[in-house]
């Protein structure tokens, strides 16, 4: 038997070619750059914090960026933002894997089951997640945070149930695509247990859109978490977080704009970074066809 | 010849559509002997695809048998079906969705011994990388990716993968159809020398007559959902009993222009008959060239010109020693 001659000799895997792809574009690297600074900051902000985030300085009050070493300046009360900036990166970066978890969690088993097995399993689930999706998503959060009480855990709580029936109807879609294709009749043809297809062949075939809306999901969450948090319904004073220093910054913001404006471009910078972050991985885990 | 290693009867597959059900094969009995290769031909829509998803129960047939080695498949469930999967292994048509994308090929090859052998990591490369070479590919190419290989050599992979576990059957259907001429005579040729090499038997549907010439020892013609004649290849070849089975040996052309310009065609007219609402007594009545009256009402049973061969219309004389029909 002749062999046949492949047209390559390099040989890239999926998972090369996805770096690859998606380190290509300057604005991804950047927003790769930012959510990692982030990642470092809220890991290492007790030793990060030139001050205690907590700790009032009546002699250091409003003071603006580079000032007597407060590198981006005071609040009202004489705190150091830096410091509270780091400490609000641990609120943002726990908020958003809390919640993304609680939509994970919620979101993806049903999905996978209804998007496999249809009939009774889907008509059920299809129809809580229709419901869920029904409520303007901050209205929700804010019912359920009125119902159990202002503080962050029941706010990342509530991001979550916001995050379930979008995580369910992404992965539902891609289950439905991918359970119509001959590979998995081919894997049953050959007496795979339901369990190791779900998780050989369905779940590495639906993870790229996953991770597109898991991406967009961190913008989202850090911004609700934010939103709650301005509103009194998140962290509560004096424990800092990005929504929080912003309220509080608000009544001097004519005199003292600085603990205004740092939350605010910080909160910008970090949620443009997850949406470009999420446009890269949709751009770059197309699957690739050959068949050519 | 010891008795058949796969015995279907009286099989029948239907498709749910919303309420309504289709009913695709509709009784049909059929035996593969170890080692033999069987050709069921037909049509498209004649059921071909059901009655192989009917027998490897990736559809629950509605009624009838499968025995596989003495074991009806039809009765099982869960580990049992999955256990007895083993001995029956499959060739997909399209060689471009069976293989999942997301898995190297020396993961697709070592997929079924995950599932049905204790072989640990390192001795499952080995049996791939084994396997590989056996259908014409080389080691080196166990960590590739499917999207990196032409249709041919994807359907090597697909045969690498059907017989790894040394299966007592293998199920191909349409399985060269997909691919260009020159790539269906080279994988075609192939599975033809690895069936025989490890004493495979192989069911192979398809509706290229031509592919059956080459490699079938018997051939089935399905029409409607039913088989209306079956024997040895070269015998159906020769000497076609069915009327259905004769016009569609005339339909495959003749290399010889000079005998293809001079051949008497036998041309069916209309299209397949709606298999709701198939025709009273032969399903083939509404078509048939031949027809007489008696075929419109009575449903032929399948009689017997020779020991070996079986053939359901009112037109043939069956051999008066052989009656009644199927042992």
């Amino acid at each position: 038997m002749s062999v046949l001659p492949t047209t390559r000799t390099v040989v890239e895997s999926p998972r090369r070619r996805f770096v690859r792809r998606f380190t290509g574009p300057w604005a991804n690297r950047f927003a790769l750059l930012v959510l990692l600074v982030w990642l470092v900051a809220a890991v290492a902000a007790p030793w990060l914090a030139p001050y205690d985030p907590l700790v009032q300085d009546i002699d250091a009050r409003r003071l603006a960026p580079l000032s007597d070493g407060h590198l981006l300046g005071t609040d009202a009360l004489g705190r150091d933002t830096l410091s509270r900036l780091l400490y609000g990166a641990r609120v943002a970066g726990l908020a958003a894997i809390t919640s993304v978890g609680v939509g994970l969690l919620g979101g993806l088993v049903p999905a996978l089951l209804a998007g496999l097995l249809r009939g009774w399993w889907d008509a059920v689930f299809s129809r809580i997640a229709d419901a869920l999706l029904s409520f303007p998503p901050l209205l929700l959060a804010l019912a359920i945070v009125g119902v159990m009480g202002p503080n962050l855990t029941n706010a990342m709580l509530a991001i979550g149930v916001v995050f379930v029936p979008r995580f369910y109807r992404v992965v539902r879609a891609a289950t439905l695509a991918v359970r119509e294709e001959t590979f998995i009749e081919a894997s049953r043809s050959i007496g795979t247990p339901t369990a190791w297809i779900l998780r050989r062949h369905v779940l590495p075939n639906v993870l790229s859109p996953l991770a597109v809306q898991i991406s967009l999901a961190f913008g989202f969450a850090i911004l609700a978490e934010s939103s709650l948090s301005f509103l009194g319904l998140g962290v509560q004073p004096p424990d800092p977080s990005w929504g929080s220093m912003l309220s509080e910054g608000r009544a001097a913001w004519f005199y003292t704009p600085w603990p205004v404006i740092v939350p605010t471009v910080t909160v910008v910078l970090t949620v443009l970074a997850c949406n470009v972050v999420g446009d890269g991985l949709s751009d770059s885990v197309g699957r690739e066809k050959g068949r050519a | 010849m010891s008795g058949p290693l796969l015995q279907v009867r009286d099989l029948h597959v239907s498709h749910r559509i919303g309420r309504r059900s289709l009913p695709a094969v509709r009784g049909m009995d059929l035996d593969v002997a170890p080692g033999e290769v069987v050709a069921l031909v037909g049509e498209s829509g004649s059921g071909k695809s059901s009655a192989v998803r009917g027998i490897t129960q990736l559809i629950r047939p509605e009624r009838g048998s499968v025995l596989l080695d003495g074991t009806d498949l039809v009765g099982l469930r869960g580990k049992a079906l999955r256990r007895a999967r083993r001995d029956i292994q499959m060739v997909f048509q399209d060689p471009y969705s069976s293989l999942d994308p997301s898995m190297s090929v020396a993961e697709l090859i070592g997929e079924p011994l995950i599932v049905h052998t204790a072989q640990g990591r390192a001795e499952r490369r080995r049996t791939a990388v084994e396997m590989l070479e056996m259908v014409g590919l080389r080691a080196e190419h166990a960590d590739r990716y499917p999207h990196e290989f032409s249709g041919g050599q994807r359907q090597r992979i697909a045969i690498a993968r059907a017989l790894v576990l040394r299966p007592k059957l293998v199920v191909a259907d349409e399985a060269v159809s997909a691919l260009d001429v020159s790539s269906q005579n080279q994988v075609l040729a192939l599975l033809q020398e690895l069936i025989a090499e490890l004493g495979v038997a192989c069911l192979f549907i398809t509706h290229d007559l031509a592919v059956v010439r080459q490699i079938a020892d018997r051939v089935a013609v399905m029409y409607l959902g039913t088989l209306v004649e079956q024997g040895p290849a070269d015998v159906l070849f020769d000497a076609p009993q069915h009327p259905y089975t004769r016009a569609l040996l005339s339909a495959a052309p003749v290399a010889d222009p000079v005998v293809q310009r001079s051949r008497q065609r036998v041309r069916l007219t209309g299209e397949l008959p709606d298999p709701m609402n198939p025709p009273t007594g032969c399903v083939f009545s509404s078509r048939c060239p031949d027809a007489i009256a008696r075929c419109h009402e009575e449903a032929p049973a399948d009689r017997r010109p020779r020991p070996d061969s079986s053939v359901a219309c009112h037109l043939v004389e069956a051999d008066p020693a052989l009656q009644p029909s199927l042992p």
